[in-house]
């Protein structure tokens, strides 16, 4: 994973896999609280910058397809890339 | 003070024990730092707003407010009022609330004045609203109504009294190595349960200590807050914070810190190892019980992996390898199983061992000692056992008809491969029946693993075999 290549699903599954070092086939669709927190802390520190995301986007996020959707609208990236 | 009929508990207690002091001492830091002379204002403004509403001695407020200063002035007011506080997580759905109101049906509720979402955030300043209900006064004498973390089973209604609370704020200042006037705080945990709210939000408040709670709870936040100031700093947090805190690769030297606690659950050897390896600090650790408060601390490490010694005033004893905490009264409100307190002994459920110098060294939940066969298993052994096997990241073992192990599996590990591990270095009778895969253990709102059988089983992931 690069931190110069673009937010698709696989990333946000491999940063959620870091999250008690699962295998990326074990992270689920639904991303509890504290996944989201680490998800988060893990795309800052993967691309070393500060995500100011607002409450809604951070509703979207209950997902990996949200995530996907607003960590490459908020990073850069290709949402879609399923 | 009576613990069974109502007695009207006096509010003197907030002005002697939590907000006297120096006008200017700067007590919270929030978005901005709040000295005393500050607090002392929020909470002469809530506590009009709340007698207005018709709160009295003896009354019940409900608090549903995220970390906030009016979480802390709205607490305040209600126990300066003489009135009993029930502490209603923030995050629990509408269905959730009204199932707690319907049984403890308090007079007041205080809620944010719309929709908050505090995720990620270490405080937020909601406007709040304050809504009449048709309640109750309180019918024993307890100022504080909490829930137990549920980690175990069903939650459990708790009552502290007044005098049980200054008792606790005052052994905190008694624990070697606690910050102390003119430190720093930095609190991750949540200001509704006992060690965030006890140890963190009301020592500090006592001891003159500035509470600083994180505008963002990522890595960077934390750090941020840990940074802010040259005094002396120590962090409170739950397992989850130091595992977050241990990826950061470079980390900034943080040469204000001088001591990291953990509490609500043990944390794993290997987390402790890694923060203590990148910010040069050992992990502490807190052990007690939303019932007791404070049990044992151990803050600068010295006795890891045991919980160190009793706090100051805490009686306890181990008795067929449970170890049972000195309690005068019953903490339980409602219908309560009778064998978990009586005789002025609570029985914590906990397996421990007390050393000759009384340092307490945990062995699991007691109810991981199951009987198979005739022969005594611990399922905390088991739990461990699975848990050190490579490819294996988390587990949780229960009894159900059966030793069943639900597990997080890391890489390309299979449970095929645990079970192949299992054969050879366990004992046949020790052996889970069945293993189970979930993507990630269920836990509570405060990070603790979810045991109920139930919930586990709702999380299983479809099996990874070979």
């Amino acid at each position: 994973m690069s931190a110069d290549r673009p937010v698709d699903r696989d990333t946000v599954v491999s940063l959620l896999a870091t999250f008690h070092n699962r295998a990326p086939g074990a992270v689920g669709e639904r991303i509890g609280s504290l996944e989201l927190t680490w998800l988060i802390h893990a795309a800052e520190q993967h691309y070393g910058i500060c995500l100011d995301l607002s409450d809604a986007q951070l509703e979207l996020m209950e997902t990996v397809t949200g995530a996907t959707a607003v960590l490459a609208e908020s990073i850069g990236g290709a949402a879609d890339g399923q | 003070m009576s613990n069974g009929t109502h007695a009207a508990t006096s509010g003197e207690w907030i002005d002697e024990t939590l907000l006297a002091g120096p006008d200017h001492e700067v007590l919270l830091g929030l978005d901005r730092p709040i000295d005393r002379a500050a607090l002392r204002g929020a909470v002469a403004e809530r506590q009009s707003l709340l007698v207005a509403a018709g709160l009295r001695a003896g009354g019940t407020v409900a608090l549903r407010l995220p970390p906030s200063l009016a979480f802390v002035a709205n607490l305040l007011a209600s126990w300066r009022c003489g009135a009993q506080a029930i502490l209603i997580d923030h995050r629990l759905t509408t269905a959730e609330v009204d199932r707690i109101l319907d049984r403890l049906r308090p007079q007041l509720l205080v809620e944010p004045d719309g929709p908050v979402s505090a995720q990620l955030r270490g405080f937020v300043e909601p406007a709040e609203r304050i809504v009449p209900r048709t309640g109750a006064p309180a019918e024993s004498a307890h100022c504080l109504v909490q829930f137990s973390s549920g980690s175990t089973g069903p939650s459990k209604v708790i009552g502290r009294t007044a005098e049980d609370l200054i008792a606790e704020t005052e052994r905190y200042t008694r624990i070697e190595d606690m910050p102390r006037r003119g430190e720093r705080l930095v609190l991750l945990n949540s200001l509704i349960h006992t060690f965030g709210l006890v140890g963190g939000l009301l020592h500090g408040l006592h001891a003159g200590v500035q509470l600083v709670l994180p505008g963002r709870m990522t890595g960077g936040g934390i750090l941020a807050a840990l940074g802010a100031g040259s005094e002396p700093t120590t962090l409170f947090g739950v397992p989850f914070h130091y595992e977050l805190l241990a990826t950061l690769a470079d980390p900034p030297p943080l040469p204000h810190l001088v001591a990291a606690v953990s509490g609500g659950e043990l944390i794993r050897p290997d987390v402790s190892a890694a923060f203590g390896e990148r910010f040069r600090v050992p992990v502490g650790e807190c052990y007690g019980m939303t019932e007791t408060g404070v049990i044992a601390m151990d803050v600068a490490a010295r006795h890891r992996p045991s919980a160190g010694r009793p706090a100051p005033g805490v009686r306890v004893r181990a008795q067929d390898g449970e170890l049972l905490v000195a309690l005068e009264h019953s903490p339980y409100l409602g219908a309560a199983d009778p064998s978990r307190w009586h005789d002025g002994w609570l029985h914590t459920r906990d397996a421990a061992e007390l050393d000759e110098r009384g340092v307490v060294t945990l062995r699991g939940r007691l109810d991981s000692q199951v009987s198979v066969g005739g022969l005594s298993v611990d399922l905390n052994e088991v739990e461990q056992f699975l848990a050190a096997l490579p490819g294996v990241t988390e587990a949780v073992v229960v009894h159900d008809d059966g030793i069943e192990a639900y597990l997080a599996l890391a890489g390309t590990a299979t449970l095929d491969e645990v079970e192949a591990a299992l054969a050879q270095r366990l004992a046949p009778f020790k052996r889970p029946r069945l293993l189970h895969g979930v993507s990630g253990l269920p836990r509570t709102s405060t990070g603790k693993r979810v045991r109920d059988v139930a919930v586990l089983r709702a999380a299983v992931a479809p099996a990874r075999h070979r």
